[in-house]
């Protein structure tokens, strides 16, 4: 088999259990679709030229997500619209009028921005990705007691500000949710 | 709480990954042979290149015999960023060893304004600064490196790059001005112009998107210049995307418009070295200039005058009648019933709510995003409105289960209408109660926005929406920027209020104006009542103040004096006003034998079960045995409330079984179980609501006595095929019903909330039963009369007391309700002149349809159009010359 392939072959093995997990990581905070799909495929190819420096499946999984998770916020952190115009892409942007669940996802989207950035990331890894706290702790350089906790103060941040349709019979002060 | 955030999580989590195996083989695949990591610093090719800088500069010397400036240094090192895919081909080698030779000439004393800035050993270009109004003219002596390629690209040097604005080193680049003329429209419909700052900044790239960060944030301009690049575009394989940099505020151009502005426009091209890498690819940037004078002294002048041979004929105003063509603005014109003055006024009364008044009204704004949501029950439906609106697009998310769980709804904060901030698109989602249709968002209606939209709030919600509220009092409370007293006096009309006079205004002929002189008006206003002006020296009038008029605006006589300028003056609607000038529109003096509306005692209303509250007028109506219907009726519309007796009733103190019925298409039964009414009584039902002019309000289903199945009530099908049946029955039987006046009690006079009311009764042993014996008995024989198409001994209560009148032995209407024309058949025994009218039920005239139309013996049918006739409840009256009379009651539905 020639090198290359073999290569590719290797890296796949080693990437394909991971795969689902980091799109769903990049998807949660990246709202649009084809610039989910660029940061995921830029994962892929920074790992894929690193390979022979990762050898075990763990440290794949920590290189990956910091990796995404640098590329994630580098998007999030640049608050300004670039400023191509693409039809096919700001009919994606637009189409937050489909189901039910994909309304969901908006709406989670925009609350999960309101959180600081280790909060964020600890909580969609943790509940969406399935990382271990294990994982989480390496990725982060913390102590797991330090992760427990930012996922739990993550959780109430995040139902604040998604409850706040919920209590607005309740709350009669008029504030629904602190910014 | 936790239960809800898994179930947003397992959302996410279901989410289908982004890319699929195959697109993560061809990824791969795409990533070619090994992947050797290149590196951005060749250190064989730096030698190279410095070996040949020395090689050169010895030469120099040689020939000058003077001391080499910094500035070859610097472009030694920048060029090592190429690297060694990107080898420049033999005409660059030659141009680029011929720039070096003659670069010495650039000006370089640092103070002066315009000079170039290039530090020696870090390869540093720093920005140039030049003034704001004055181009500098690049001097440069002897041959320039700039060229035309064979596309038609203007091809120039980093340093002649700069020289327009553009720093770039072959790898990033960085442009930033002043943009010209961004068009803008202004709330008020007039278009302002700024100029906004556009910056574009591209980094190293390598991948396979570049990122381009764009802004338009206003800096403290250092390098501007006094000439524009109108659009930004990049030639790639796939990407051929356009960037209009003029009007930066929408980037939606067609592509259309870069074929039609091109010839406008000189092309300036650029091209960035990509990062070496697996996919990256160079970028190539067009910055299209338009050909102005000062962007042409900007140009080295080698090949300036190439340029200005080829572009300068060019007309520039030819480029800006496009560009006006393609400007956004004209996209989105506003409707043509709002006219611009119309929309200056509007916007003055707009009211900027903080963020904590907008979350009282269930608005939740962020800086680029805002959703609301609300319920109103309406017509027997339980309307849901959910509005998500973002930068560029409103959505309507329908049917969220989330919606259902909000407990509490707020009419008050129920919007009337979404517009954009310029007015140019509106949704008008909430219809008032004279409206048939009801809160239809798709069915706007744009005229009835336009007529009422004077007696509206706008409140900014997103810089790029209004909501438009009904003045509410409730709402001055949440908001402190809400308008304190009202905005108008016609903001106190309801909207159905207000049409009805809009539709009442005379439009006298010429002639009559003259007969005007003899009275004296009491008031001056608009079209839409938004400003009245009272004519305070007339001693007989009564409405001196707004909310007089307010009271007596249907005993006033509004004539339109200019169709134009919409001026209505009023007069009092006195017996010698309608004789001398109104005799021909009005009848002499309302006809009030007409209808003979029922008045109510006390005992009687309570027997009906007609109460008056602060929230307005309650009629309940039965509409099963089990179910009934409590009707708030108030100015600004009604409310309805079902409540439902137990289906199955238990021994002891267990609880009835609860009704759930769907609540999709009618009622909500599920809140408003109310175990009292299991012994309750039962009270009849009115068959229709009007306000006191006839405008119907609402229409029950005429419970026939057979009650529905409870399975049945479920069944949307079997529901509304009933209803259907129920209506045409209904219809048949219009000329029978009592129409019974409901005035307004003497403690809510006072209140502008309370309204008078007819509700028609269908005179069924349950109504008979409420009513005094007398008035019960005297109802019946005139009833039996009607039935068995008898001549009555009296004829107090219903209209003319049947279908026929001495000679008059037929008289039938249809359709019945009406559309947009209706036919009559009148039989006669004899040969008469007939008058047919239309009247309403206040006994004034509303179109004569024929005057003296002579009539043969026999049976006749006449057709008359009625489509302007407004919606209401109209008799139908035929007079004859000898004096027999009749009339019949017709319903106008909007068609």
């Amino acid at each position: 088999m020639e090198p290359t392939r073999a290569r590719q072959q290797y890296f796949m093995t080693l990437y394909e259990p991971l795969h689902a997990r980091l799109c769903r990581f990049v998807q949660t905070l990246v709202w649009d679709k084809e610039e989910a799909k660029d940061i995921v495929s830029e994962t892929i190819l920074v790992t894929y030229e690193n390979v022979e420096n990762v050898r075990d499946n763990d440290a794949l999984l920590g290189y990956m997500f910091s990796v995404a998770s640098n590329l994630v916020n580098r998007k999030l952190r640049r608050k300004k619209f670039w400023g191509w115009f693409d039809p096919a892409s700001a009919q994606t942007k637009r189409d937050t009028s489909g189901s039910e669940s994909s309304l969901m996802r908006y709406e989670l989207n925009l609350a999960l921005h309101k959180l600081p950035q280790k909060q964020r990331e600890a909580l969609v890894w943790y509940e969406v990705s399935g990382l271990t706290m294990e994982q989480i702790a390496g990725l982060h350089h913390m102590s797991i007691e330090g992760v427990k906790s930012s996922i739990s103060r993550a959780r109430k941040a995040l139902a604040k500000q998604l409850e706040w349709k919920e209590e607005l019979s309740i709350n009669t002060k008029g504030v629904w949710y602190e910014r | 709480m936790n239960d809800k955030l898994q179930a947003y999580f397992d959302v996410a989590r279901a989410q289908e990954p982004v890319m699929d195996k195959t697109e993560l083989e061809n990824l791969l695949g795409r990533t070619g042979v090994v992947v050797k990591k290149k590196r951005w610093f060749n250190l064989n090719i730096f030698i190279t290149m410095i070996t040949l800088s020395a090689c050169t500069l010895a030469v120099w010397l040689l020939i000058t015999n003077q001391p080499a400036p910094e500035v070859i240094l610097a472009e030694t090192e920048i060029k090592t960023g190429s690297g060694t895919e990107n080898q420049p081909d033999v005409k660059d080698k030659q141009q680029q060893q011929a720039r070096i030779i003659h670069e010495p000439s650039i000006r370089m004393n640092s103070n002066e304004p315009g000079a170039m800035k290039i530090e020696g050993s870090t390869g540093v270009l720093q920005l140039p600064v030049y003034g704001n109004n004055d181009a500098p003219e690049v001097e440069m002596t002897g041959q320039s490196k700039a060229y035309i390629n064979e596309s038609g690209y203007v091809v120039l040097s980093d340093e002649e790059l700069a020289g327009l604005g553009i720093i770039t080193n072959g790898n990033t680049l960085t442009y930033a001005n002043i943009t010209d003329r961004g068009e803008r429209q202004t709330g008020n419909g007039l278009t302002s112009f700024m100029y906004p700052f556009y910056k574009i900044e591209i980094e190293e790239h390598g991948s396979s998107r570049t990122n381009i960060t764009q802004t338009n944030e206003a800096e403290i301009i250092t390098g501007s210049k006094t000439f524009w690049p109108a659009l930004l575009t990049r030639i790639n394989k796939k990407d051929t995307s356009v960037q209009a940099i003029e009007h930066n505020v929408s980037a939606e151009y067609p592509k259309l418009f870069q074929h039609e502005v091109a010839s406008f426009l000189v092309p300036v091209f650029v091209e960035l070295k990509a990062k070496p890498g697996p996919l990256s690819h160079d970028l190539k940037l067009i910055f299209w200039f338009k050909a102005e004078d000062s962007f042409f002294r900007a140009l080295p002048p080698g090949i300036r005058d190439e340029i200005m041979l080829k572009y300068r004929h060019i007309n520039i105003n030819a480029y800006y009648t496009i560009l006006a063509h393609y400007s956004p603005i004209n996209y989105h014109a506003s409707p043509v019933s709002i006219d611009s003055l119309l929309i200056r006024e509007l916007t003055t009364h707009i009211i900027y709510p903080k963020r904590a008044a907008l979350n009282k009204l269930r608005i939740k704004a962020d800086k680029n995003v805002f959703s609301y949501d609300n319920r109103v029950v309406r017509h027997n439906k339980v309307h849901e409105l959910r509005i998500m609106g973002t930068e560029s697009s409103v959505i309507f998310p329908h049917n969220s289960p989330d919606l259902v769980k909000v407990r509490k709804w707020d009419i008050d904060l129920m919007p009337v209408a979404l517009t954009n901030i310029d007015m140019s698109t509106i949704s008008y989602f909430y219809h008032y109660p004279d409206s048939v249709s009801n809160l239809t968002r798709q069915k706007l209606n744009e005229q009835q926005f336009v007529n009422s939209c004077r007696n509206l709030v706008p409140v900014k919600v997103h810089h790029n929406y209004l909501f438009w509220y009904e003045p509410a009092d409730q709402l001055s409370s949440l908001v402190k920027e809400w308008p304190a007293p009202v905005l108008s006096p016609a903001s106190v009309f309801g909207h159905a209020e207000l049409m009805s006079l809009q539709k009442a205004y005379l439009r006298l002929k010429e002639a009559d104006f003259e007969k005007l002189n003899a009275f004296t008006p009491v008031a001056l206003s608009d079209f839409n009542i938004s400003k009245i002006n009272h004519v305070r020296n007339n001693p007989h009038s009564r409405v001196k103040t707004d909310s007089a008029f307010v009271k007596e605006a249907h005993n006033l006589a509004g004539i339109i004096v200019s169709n134009e300028d919409r001026l209505v003056i009023w007069y009092e609607l006195s017996e010698e006003f309608t004789e001398a000038v109104a005799s021909f529109y009005y009848a002499t003096k309302p006809d009030l034998s007409l209808v003979k509306f029922l008045n109510l005692t006390v005992e009687e209303k309570k027997k009906l079960g007609i109460t008056q509250n602060e929230k307005g007028t309650n009629i309940p109506s039965a509409i099963t045995d089990r179910t009934t219907i409590y009707s708030t009726y108030n100015r600004s519309g009604s409310e309805h409330e079902f409540r439902i007796k137990p289906a199955v009733e238990f021994a002891g103190d267990k609880p009835a079984k609860q009704v759930v019925l769907h609540p999709q298409d009618t009622l909500s039964f599920k809140k408003t179980y109310d175990m009292k009414m299991a012994s309750g009584t039962k009270y009849p039902s009115p068959v229709l609501v009007t306000n006191s002019t006839g405008l119907v309000w609402y229409m029950y289903n005429l419970d026939n006595g057979d009650e529905i199945p409870l399975n049945k009530l479920e069944n949307e099908q079997f529901m509304k095929q009933k209803r259907n049946e129920d209506r045409e029955k209904l219809v048949g039987q219009l000329g029978s019903f009592v129409p019974v006046k409901i005035d307004v009690e003497e403690r809510y006079k006072s209140s502008n909330k309370h309204i008078g009311l007819i509700a028609w009764y269908k005179p069924d042993s349950l109504f008979l039963h409420a009513l005094h014996e007398e008035v019960a008995n005297e109802l019946k024989a005139e009833l039996d009369a009607l039935n068995n198409n008898k001549p009555a001994s009296t004829c107090k209560y219903f209209d003319a007391c049947g279908n026929h009148a001495g000679v008059i032995y037929t008289f039938n209407l249809y359709p019945n309700p009406v559309g947009d024309q209706f036919t009559i058949e009148v039989g006669l025994n004899e040969a008469r002149n007939l008058d047919i009218s239309v009247v309403d039920i206040n006994g004034r005239l509303v179109k004569k349809l024929a005057v003296n139309k002579q009539q043969d013996k026999g049976l006749i049918g006449y057709t008359y159009p009625a489509g302007n006739l407004p919606e209401g409840l109209y008799l139908l009256l035929i007079t004859t010359d000898k004096g027999e009379r009749i009339t019949q009651r017709l319903i106008k539905k909007q068609p």
